[in-house]
Formats: structure tokens, C-alpha cells, sequence
């Protein structure tokens, strides 16, 4: 099985299995259509990825590689196992989501670029916990926006649907 | 770059990827290819499968790179992609939706596209807006709610609804639950939907805030369902404690809800009656149905349940069942739960007539009360005995079975979870547990089994994690055994005749250990400390015995108040040589306080009886003491006194504790105490 190979936008190269490179969506699809158009194939696929950067994409890569592994962990293990891997995916994970904002945000467009269904819903999940127990004004403190919606915008928000969400 | 100088080139075909989005990925190569090659760029020579690459992946593209180039990282948390901020509503719950629906507009918008589930509050306020402003919303719980007839109306126009969960909710008017009716699914979708290319889900264009301030008198529900979305009808229903209505009128709604796979209800109060449940012929669908009543009523409608030929779940609890109900069940081949506890009327006969189901997974025959006509006996289990898939199972609380009729367990190597509390072990043993290897919950709470039966066994089952030995005789040399259970979580020991020795010694084995309920056993309190400062967050006493106060001296809760702050509530009821002296002394105590206050009442009132104007301030002053009286009441004064006693123990904590601590572990009479 050949490998691939993962350019992020400041030219650096990542080698990734084809198994590993499968639980990204996009590259996944890219790699049927290409098999399909070409054939087999001896030299290493070079995949530029122009939206992701260098230390994002090791991120990712990371991410891909160790579920990957636990994947194969889990078919190998017995059912007894099951719930000691688990605990301790889920103890990885929570690990692996220890990042500032700015890097949460790269982290999660790489994941909807490169569309990893389990990453994203990790990185979604993050997103609800830093979004859980505040305030507007809070949250927009965290993630650093600006209020757009405008004072009348505010205030029928305010008047015809408040008890829905209360 | 010439990636960057691809993107800005290549244009994706018309309105695909214009709102901001991405482009869907069901877009085929061949398109994409297409696309690729009626633009003209000049390429570097690179390999030919690197520019095919290149060229495919500009096209997936999304505009995320130019903003960020534009506005610096952190504005662009507002300009996430739309489904993205979808994916995060689902994560949230309503209350922090609220929070995130107000932060800025493409997150508002996301909120409304994406909220599914609410849960609103018991303000009367239209149910229309649910339907415009959250067109997704599938899953309503309305807690605690006053209904009237024309909020059962509105809610009824709600026709995306999937999930409606009333809870503690009373309707004021009679004949109004049958509204309902029209959450059924009907075969053309109540507004013909209107030509929107957002139907699909991913992209919603920057105008769509504007089409909906338009019409939204049209109904954004319509428009956002798109076409075949309003036909999928009301799937589950949960009544829990809706009081005001009556078993005719939900007999009648529940008969039209043709569609449910999924039925609760659930009456908690003597006021509401259970319908008879007539209609469940007519629910053929149904997947799951829980009935629960708090007295044991009787349901005729349980009779026709063979004809639900698709139940997988049946939970009934206290609705009469009985042989016959059991006999309709023999014929439902899918089902895979049943829980039927305190089921008195079913006898060893009924347990026969559903050996058929050996599917099932999940079985719960406990009984918790006494009330039996005939004693299920191990002539009863054996019906049991070809449910080899069984994965939890609860025969608790029936004395007449033995370990004789249990040995087909010995085959249910698939057993997660047993529960066999109260039945008569103690003569045979329980050897059928030691086959089970995947047991990681089991409960032999007063099963009265010997030391020998428990060794036996319990070194075997590592899996474990709850085990409950109450009034089981625990020993010392049992704690040998259990010192092997290194994956135990809950351990319930009631009763015990276990010491500190032991305890130790199965505790300091067990590392995830998160509860531990030791009373009655023969611990003291030395050994209770140990067991906590090693389990930093143990807790010691159940949920249910929170009454602290009636339990606890104050030299108890030095020691305690001494290992964790947050731990000073503890009940141990055996507390011999920690506390005779104190004890000895307070009653003492107040021995001598009482004969000095009736010595004192005498000679007031022979003063009282001599002077008569005494007798006049005494009674101003017994009406002053009675308007205090009525503020300062008992509970109050018990909590005034609760804090002085917690104030007094950490100031003796503050100044003694240590020292006395130090000294009982000196003792050699503790032999459990101390670390390792």
C-alpha cells in the first residue's frame, strides 16, 4: 500500500498512510477518483492542501494516526476490553482538545476542509464547552467577535421568542 | 503560491459556493474536471497527478482563507461555516443555545436552523413562534405546563414534531388532549413547499434572514422542511403526570397517533387514572412502550399486546400484569427488554409461557414489596433457562427461588449485570457466578451467603465494578478475595462482620474505588479515616442518608473534618470506644442540668403563687417569648444549633485534632489504622 503525501500551504510534507489518510473525507474522495481515472500508481501521491498550515495539519495528521490505532485496538481486543479503551480514548481526546482558541479555530476549519467526521465533532464539542454556562457577552469575549446584530434585531429577539430558550 | 492564484481564478459553476459554503460534496469529478479545464492558468511544471489534485482541491475551496487574510484570526469565529455552527448547536443544551442565538447574526442564524430539541418554559406564550422562528425543532418537552384549549391548538400546528414530552402537565379544560390528533403524520405536508434551493440543508444564502421577515406570515416551516418533510408525523410521546386528562380522551388521542414507535406514560400520583389502553391494537407500529402507575391498576388493553408484533422494549411497572399479559407476550419474537418488576400476579406458570423469548437481553422480574399471590419458585426458573443471551437480569426480591433452580445462569456467559438480592442462597451457594467472567454488576444484598460460597466465587469476577454484599458474611479472610477486584467502582458492605484489618486490605487494592457504604460493619472510626485519606474522594453513605445530625457527635466529626473538607458528612452507626467517654459525659451532663431546672421551676412558682404582681409581668413576659417562639421555630433553632456544633469541632479541630489522631494510631488496639 503506497503512501501519501500531505503538502500544508508553507510547503512542508507530511508521509500518511492510505488508512489514515481515509478518515479525512476530502482526500479520500480525491484518492478514489483519482485510482479510478489512473490506475496503480508506484510514486508517492502529493496532495497540496493551499487552506491548512504546517503545525494544523501535524494536528490533524495526529489525530488520524492515533484514531486510527485505536481503531485497530479495538477490533483486536476482546468485548471484555472494550470499555477500559474507551476510557482511555476518551482520556486522549480530552488531551488532544488542551488548545487555545486560535489554535481551536484552525484546527476546526482544517477538519471541515479536510472533513473528518470524528474530529469535527470533537472540535464542535469544544466549541460547546467553551460556548456552555456564559453569557452573549462572554461568549463573544472568548471567540473575540463583535456583537452585528443590530439593537432592534436585539430587542425583537427579546420580545418574541425569550421564553422558547429560557 | 500557485495554489492561492488557482483559487482566485477557478470559478465554481453558478451559486454553488457563492453563499459563502462549501461546495456540496456530491459534486462528481467529471464536473469538477470540467470546471478545471475551461479556465485557462498557466501551471508550473509539476507532476501531472499533483496539478489534477491542485486544480480538484481549489475547487473544494472555501472562502475562510480570504477573510482570514482580510480580517486577522479572531473575526472569523463569525464567518465558520454554517453547518459547522450547526454541528455545535447540537452539542449545546437549550439554555446555553439562548446564550450563543444572541452572540452575532450568523450564529443566531445557525441556532435557528440547527435547534432541534427545547425545552421551553412554562410561560403561555404562542406555540407559533416555535414553528416559524425554529423550523427544525423535532423534540418539545414541556415541563411543568397549565395547558388551555387554544395552546393545545397551536402546539397541534407544529407538524415537524417527532418527539412531545409532557411532563407534569395539566390540561384546564376537558376534551382538548385530542388536538393532538393532527400531529399525525398526514400524507401531504399542510403548506405546499415553496421552490427553496436551502431545502437540502448546507447552504442557506446571506438573504435568507430577509425571505424570512417576508413571508414569514407563509410559514418558514414549509419552506425549510422542503418536500416529503412533513409527512413523517409524531413518533414518540411521553405523558408524565398530565393531569386533566381523562383515560377516554387519551384513549382516543392515542388511537390516532398511528405513527408512534414509541409510548410513555407514566403516573406518579393517585389523582390521574391510567387509561385501560384499548387503543394499543391500533398502534401496529410500536417499539417501545412503558407503562408505569403507582398503584397496582389493572389495564384490560394489555391483553391485545401479541398484536404488536414489532415491540423491541416493554417496560411495565405495577399495571396488573399477569399470566394471561405473559401469554401475549410468547409470540413477540423482537423483543429485547422486558421489565416487569412487581409483577405479584404472575406465578410460576407465567414464567413458562415466556420461554419462548430466548432474544431477550434485558430482563427485570424483581419484586420489591410483598404483596404475592404465590411465590415464584425454582420450578418457575427453569423457564428462564434458554435466555442464553441475556445481558442484565434482575430476579430480585424473590425468597422462594434457590441456587438450585439458578444453575441455568451458569450458561448466561454474556451477563453484564445480575441482581439477585433477597433470594435464598445460603444453603446452595452460588457457584453458577463463577462462569460468568464479563459480570460488572452484581448485587447479593441479603442473600445471606456464607464466607466459603463468597471466596469461591468472587476471586474470579475481575470485571466488576459494582458489587453490593450487604448483610452477607464479609469477613476478613473474604477481603482476600475481594482485594482481587481491582476494577470495583461501588462496593455496598452493610452489615458486614468485617474490621479494619480487612477493609484495608480490599481498599487499598481497589484504586478506582468512588463509594463505599460501611455502615454497620464492625469498623471504627480509625478505620473509616484510613479509608478515606487513601480514597481521596470516597464517599461513604448513600444518597439516602443525609439525616447526619441524628448520627454524628462532635468527636466524630473531628476525625472526619480532619481528612477532607468537603467530607463531613459521614453515618457510621457502630462507633464503640470512639465515643463512650464523650457519651458518658454529655449524658451526665444533662442529667444534672434537668434536676437543676426543675429545682428552679419549684421555686418560681412558689414566688409566683406570693406575689401577684410578679404573677402579671410573668405572663407579658411568657407573650413576648411566644411571638419569638413563632419566628425562631424548631428548624430554625436546629440550625443555629447545627452551626455552633460545626464552629466548635473545626475549633477543636484547629487545636486538638492532630494529636489525637496521632495518638490512636499509636494504639496498637487499631491494628487497621495507618498506612501500608
Amino acid at each position: 500500500m503506497r503512501n501519501i503525501v500531505l503538502r500544508a500551504n508553507d510547503g512542508a510534507d507530511h508521509v500518511i498512510s492510505v488508512a489514515a489518510a481515509s478518515l479525512c473525507k476530502t482526500v479520500a474522495s480525491l484518492l478514489q477518483d483519482l485510482e479510478a481515472s489512473k490506475g496503480e500508481d508506484t510514486d508517492p501521491l502529493i496532495v497540496p492542501l493551499p487552506n491548512v498550515c504546517n503545525c494544523t495539519l501535524q494536528k490533524v495528521l495526529g489525530f488520524c494516526e492515533q484514531q486510527r490505532a485505536f481503531d485497530e485496538l479495538c477490533t483486536a481486543s476482546p468485548a471484555a476490553q472494550q470499555a477500559d479503551l474507551t476510557r482511555q480514548i476518551q482520556a486522549w481526546q480530552m488531551e488532544y482538545m488542551q488548545v487555545s482558541t486560535d489554535e481551536l479555530y484552525h484546527l476546526v476549519m482544517a477538519a471541515h476542509y479536510l472533513n473528518v467526521p470524528r474530529l469535527l465533532d470533537l472540535c464542535t464539542d469544544a466549541m460547546a464547552e467553551r460556548i456552555r454556562g456564559k453569557s452573549p457577552a462572554q461568549v463573544r469575549e472568548c471567540f473575540g467577535l463583535k456583537p452585528s446584530l443590530s439593537p432592534e434585531e436585539e430587542e425583537e429577539i427579546r420580545r418574541s421568542n425569550l421564553w422558547a430558550l429560557n | 503560491m500557485a495554489s492561492h492564484a488557482q483559487q482566485q481564478l477557478v470559478k465554481p459553476p453558478d451559486g454553488a459556493s457563492t453563499a459563502g459554503t462549501l461546495v456540496p460534496a456530491s459534486l462528481s469529478f467529471k464536473d469538477l474536471q470540467s470546471i478545471c479545464s475551461s479556465t485557462t492558468i498557466d501551471f508550473k511544471p509539476v507532476p501531472v497527478h499533483e496539478s489534477r489534485a491542485a486544480k480538484v482541491l481549489a475547487c473544494y475551496g472555501f472562502p475562510g482563507l480570504g477573510h482570514r487574510h482580510k480580517n486577522g484570526d479572531k473575526d472569523n469565529w463569525e464567518h465558520l461555516p454554517h453547518d459547522l455552527l450547526v454541528g455545535v448547536v447540537k452539542h449545546l443544551e437549550p439554555q446555553d443555545a439562548k446564550a450563543m442565538h444572541r452572540v452575532c447574526r450568523s450564529w443566531h442564524l445557525a441556532v435557528r436552523c440547527g435547534l432541534q430539541s427545547m425545552k421551553p418554559t412554562p410561560k403561555l406564550t404562542p406555540f407559533y413562534d416555535v414553528r416559524d422562528y425554529f423550523p427544525r425543532v423535532s423534540s418539545l418537552h414541556l415541563l411543568n405546563f397549565m395547558l388551555k384549549a387554544k395552546h393545545l391548538v397551536q402546539l397541534a400546528t407544529v407538524t415537524r414534531l417527532q418527539h412531545l414530552s409532557l411532563d407534569n402537565v395539566t390540561l384546564e379544560a376537558r376534551n382538548t388532549i385530542q388536538k393532538l390528533t393532527s400531529l399525525q403524520a398526514s400524507p401531504t405536508p399542510l403548506i405546499p413547499p415553496q421552490s427553496c434551493t436551502a431545502a437540502s440543508g448546507l447552504l442557506l444564502p446571506p438573504e435568507w434572514k430577509l425571505q424570512v421577515r417576508a413571508d414569514r406570515a407563509v410559514g418558514l416551516a414549509s419552506a425549510m422542511a422542503g418536500p416529503g418533510g412533513g409527512d413523517l408525523g409524531l413518533r414518540s410521546l411521553e405523558m408524565v403526570n398530565v393531569v386533566g386528562a381523562y383515560p377516554t380522551e387519551t384513549e382516543e388521542l392515542l388511537s390516532a397517533l398511528r405513527g408512534l414507535t414509541s409510548l410513555r406514560i407514566q403516573n406518579d400520583t393517585a389523582a390521574v387514572k391510567m387509561a385501560p389502553m384499548h387503543c394499543l391494537a391500533s398502534l401496529p407500529l410500536l417499539q417501545e412502550l412503558t407503562l408505569s402507575e403507582t398503584l397496582h391498576a389493572v389495564l384490560p388493553g394489555l391483553a391485545r399486546l401479541s398484536t404488536l408484533t414489532d415491540l423491541r422494549a416493554l417496560r411495565l411497572t405495577k399495571v396488573g400484569v399477569s399470566n394471561g399479559v405473559l401469554r401475549g407476550l410468547s409470540g413477540l419474537t423482537k423483543l429485547h427488554t422486558l421489565q416487569i418488576p412487581d409483577a405479584y400476579r404472575v406465578t410460576d406458570a407465567g414464567l413458562q409461557l415466556i420461554s419462548t423469548l430466548t432474544g431477550l437481553t434485558h430482563l427485570d422480574f424483581s419484586s420489591r414489596n410483598n404483596r404475592r399471590d404465590e411465590d415464584v419458585t425454582d420450578a418457575g426458573a427453569e423457564g428462564l433457562a434458554g435466555m442464553t443471551a441475556l445481558r442484565t437480569l434482575s430476579l430480585a426480591g424473590h425468597r422462594a427461588l434457590s441456587s438450585a433452580g439458578l444453575g441455568f445462569l451458569a450458561a448466561c456467559s454474556a451477563l453484564t449485570s445480575l441482581d439477585l438480592s433477597d433470594v435464598a442462597l445460603g444453603q446452595g451457594g452460588c457457584e453458577f457466578l463463577a462462569s460468568m467472567q464479563s459480570l460488572q454488576v452484581l448485587s447479593l444484598v441479603r442473600t445471606r451467603l456464607e464466607h466459603e460460597a463468597l471466596a469461591a466465587v468472587l476471586g474470579s469476577l475481575t470485571m466488576l465494578t459494582t458489587l453490593k454484599l450487604a448483610w452477607c458474611e464479609v469477613t476478613d479472610e473474604t477481603c482476600k478475595e475481594l482485594a482481587k477486584l481491582v476494577n470495583v467502582t461501588h462496593l455496598d458492605l452493610r452489615y458486614c462482620p468485617l474490621t479494619n484489618a480487612g477493609m484495608a486490605r480490599a481498599s487499598a487494592a481497589m484504586p478506582r474505588l468512588e463509594y463505599c457504604n460501611v455502615e454497620g460493619c464492625r469498623l471504627t472510626c480509625l478505620g473509616i479515616v484510613a479509608l478515606m485519606r487513601r480514597h481521596r474522594n470516597l464517599r461513604v453513605w448513600g444518597p439516602e442518608q443525609n439525616n447526619l445530625h441524628r448520627f454524628m457527635n462532635t468527636a466524630d466529626a473531628l476525625l472526619i473534618c480532619q481528612v477532607a473538607p468537603g467530607q463531613r458528612r459521614l453515618r457510621v452507626s457502630h462507633f464503640p470506644e470512639a465515643s463512650t467517654g464523650l457519651t458518658a459525659l454529655v449524658s451526665c451532663g444533662v442529667a444534672s442540668f434537668f434536676l437543676l431546672y426543675f429545682g428552679l421551676l419549684l421555686l418560681f412558682f412558689t414566688a409566683l403563687f406570693m406575689f401577684p404582681i410578679l404573677m402579671l409581668g410573668c405572663i407579658c413576659v411568657a407573650l413576648c417569648l411566644a411571638v419569638l417562639g413563632a419566628r425562631y421555630t424548631v428548624r430554625n433553632l436546629r440550625r443555629v444549633w447545627l452551626r455552633c456544633d460545626f464552629a466548635f469541632s473545626t475549633f477543636l479541630l484547629g487545636q486538638h485534632a492532630p494529636a489525637l489522631a496521632q495518638d490512636a494510631a499509636a494504639d496498637p488496639a487499631h491494628p487497621g489504622f495507618g498506612e501500608p
